[in-house]
């Protein structure tokens, strides 16, 4: 136990006439330190029994309310204590958050008679398991004589999960070539980034090469060779404006995106080819770092990433509605045949010039010197400029991959009405085979597993679901 | 303890440090009782049974039945003080402590030992029946440490 200030007070008094006995030659101012003994025995055991009695029959329990939680997600560490009677000491309950909680501690007088509640409110930075110690009880005596504080009660563990998605999945045209969080293995090309020669697939070749638009198109399986040795450039722009904000935290488009953006980093840095990272955000470009190689500049790559947050502001893609006149003569039979259909049409004529993904990728591609691939990571929300980038990058002979997040599967309000969702849903895989139209173009569609499984189960009821 | 009981033995103790006072100075002793009787309002226990105290060293020569007496009345002072928010198991502790730390003084003083030493004795005693609690409520709560 501890002692106090008091206690030091009374010591001293004791040890004074103890002394003061001594000076005087009066043996009776002895008795002054030894009442004094006698009261600190007393008060002392009193407070050692009613401490024990009291921690014996004391219910306490902590808890983390909920016990698993997203990093920066709320969580509350609440301890309850009921006393079995009323104690004699004065007792005060602590809780004591873990330091990684951004949380102070809290405490609260015991109550004679009822329950009593100790909360602490705050949240985790960092993705972990974490354990709030046990509550402690602090006892001081009536007196002020003596204080303790034990442990009492349970930990409470709390499970902290990292804001970024384990179902993503990649799928090219349908077909998935890489399946769930941290299984992707780009040093063995399951990155599926085509950046190689064509060859006829051969016995032994891993499955999750093979291209499957060259096998549709020319009628045999082909693989794509990743070339370790192409020094290639590959400037990476990501998307995240706020249109990427959509679904819910830790799973929006935004976090999709940026775990295919970290598997086309650690497929850099495999085989260390220069990287370069743009971000866009509404107003423009947020994020630059130039090409470089090396495992400082993949990390600097990747903190970046980490660092990306949806940014906020209305978009800039302008729409206009103009109505075009027919210009087709109709006097001739080619001419009334075609006639009808200029008629009483509205043209959509989009101005994207400047619009942030478009002028961001159109700045760099006519900056860079040597020969890079484009990868792009954005969602279908501004179909028209993506089709006009990917169109750009064709131009100057770019080759261009896209990874794709379908906006159908992110709407705020969930997916409530699955047969809408499927509607949408097919059309985004419509816009995605004809993005591939546009030259050496490689799309890639990014999303959760379980809500595409969803949204396809429920028109293709026979449909089995892939293990997540 | 009942503020009835507690008022009825703080009564006694009091009567019985006024009427050994009384016996071994006179009238006068009454008056000190009195103080002492204010001095268990107004201060801690421990300051106001200390001051009972010192009055009995102050008047007392030799150990006459009257000083006997008052020393009676502080001890059951010091026990209903000490019964007040504790239980009269742990006040009869107390008092036993008392008892027997002047038991030992009182035996040192019959060994003919020069005051300093008896004071030495007893500062020691008190100090050691303190500690000895101390490591009973480390043990008994399981804070000990223990090593190897």
């Amino acid at each position: 136990m501890r002692v106090t200030r008091r206690f030091w007070a009374l010591v001293t008094v004791a040890a004074a006439f103890a002394g003061a006995a001594v000076a005087l030659q009066t043996p009776l101012y002895l008795g002054v330190p030894t009442l004094v003994g006698g009261w600190l025995a007393g008060q002392q055991l009193a407070f050692t029994a009613d401490l024990q009695d009291t921690t014996d029959a004391l219910t306490v329990k902590q808890t983390a309310t909920p016990d698993r939680v997203l990093e920066d997600q709320p969580v509350q560490v609440t301890a309850t204590a009921t006393p079995a009677h009323a104690p004699r000491n004065t007792y005060e309950l602590t809780i004591h958050p873990p330091l990684a909680m951004d949380a102070t501690t809290a405490s609260a007088p015991l109550d004679d008679t009822d329950t009593t509640r100790v909360h602490s409110a705050g949240s985790y930075d960092v993705a972990g398991r974490y354990t709030a110690c046990k509550p402690t009880l602090t006892a001081r005596d009536p007196y002020g004589l003596f204080a303790e504080t034990l442990a009492v009660g349970t930990q409470a563990d709390v499970s902290v999960d990292a804001s970024a998605p384990r179902d993503a999945v990649v799928l090219a045209g349908g077909d998935r070539i890489s399946v769930g969080y941290g299984s992707h293995d780009a040093s063995k090309g399951s990155s599926g980034f085509a950046t190689g020669d064509l060859r006829q697939y051969v016995p032994g070749d891993p499955s999750n090469r093979i291209d499957w638009k060259a096998t549709a198109r020319l009628g045999d399986p082909y693989v794509r060779e990743t070339d370790p040795e192409t020094d290639r450039e590959t400037i990476a722009v990501i998307d995240h404006r706020g249109v990427v904000a959509d679904g819910p935290a830790g799973r929006a488009e935004l976090d999709y995106l940026r775990e295919a953006a970290l598997w086309l980093v650690a497929h850099a840095a495999s085989f260390d080819d220069p990287l370069a990272l743009y971000a866009v955000g509404d107003g423009g470009v947020t994020e630059t770092v130039a090409a470089n190689t090396g495992q400082r500049h993949y990390r600097h790559v990747k903190h970046r990433l980490y660092d990306l947050t949806p940014t906020t502001g209305p978009g800039t893609e302008h729409e206009y509605t103009v109505t075009a006149q027919p210009s087709v003569e109709t006097e001739s039979q080619f001419g009334a045949t075609l006639a009808p259909f200029f008629e009483h049409r509205n043209t959509y004529v989009q101005r994207i010039e400047a619009d942030p993904l478009f002028e961001a990728v159109s700045a760099r591609l006519a900056r860079r010197r040597r020969s890079a691939s484009l990868v792009l990571l954005t969602d279908d929300t501004h179909r028209a400029e993506l089709v006009e980038t990917v169109k750009l990058a064709h131009r100057q002979n770019t080759p261009v991959t896209v990874f794709l997040c379908a906006n159908a599967l992110f709407r705020a309000d969930g997916i409530t009405d699955l047969e809408q969702a499927y509607s949408d849903y097919r059309e985004f895989r419509e816009f995605q085979a004809s993005l591939g139209n546009y030259g050496d173009v490689t799309v890639y569609e990014v999303g959760p597993s379980n809500r595409i499984d969803a949204v396809l189960a429920a028109h293709e009821p026979g449909r089995r679901r892939s293990p997540s | 303890m009942t503020s009835t009981r507690t008022n009825v033995g703080l009564l006694v103790g009091l009567v019985c440090l006024a009427v050994g006072l009384q016996t071994a100075i006179g009238v006068i002793g009454l008056g000190l009782a009195a103080t002492v009787g204010v001095g268990l309002l107004v201060a801690r226990p421990p300051y106001a049974v200390a001051y009972a105290q010192v009055i009995i060293a102050a008047i007392a020569t030799t150990a006459t039945p009257g000083v006997i007496l008052a020393e009676f009345g502080v001890l059951v002072l010091l026990a209903i003080r000490l019964a007040e928010r504790a239980s009269l198991r742990w006040a009869s502790g107390g008092v036993l402590v008392t008892l027997v730390v002047a038991g030992v003084g009182i035996a040192t003083r019959y060994g003919d030992w020069p005051l300093s030493a008896t004071a030495g004795v007893v500062l020691v005693a008190v100090a050691l029946i303190l500690y000895g609690v101390h490591r009973y409520e480390r043990v008994t709560l399981g804070l000990a440490e223990v090593t190897s």
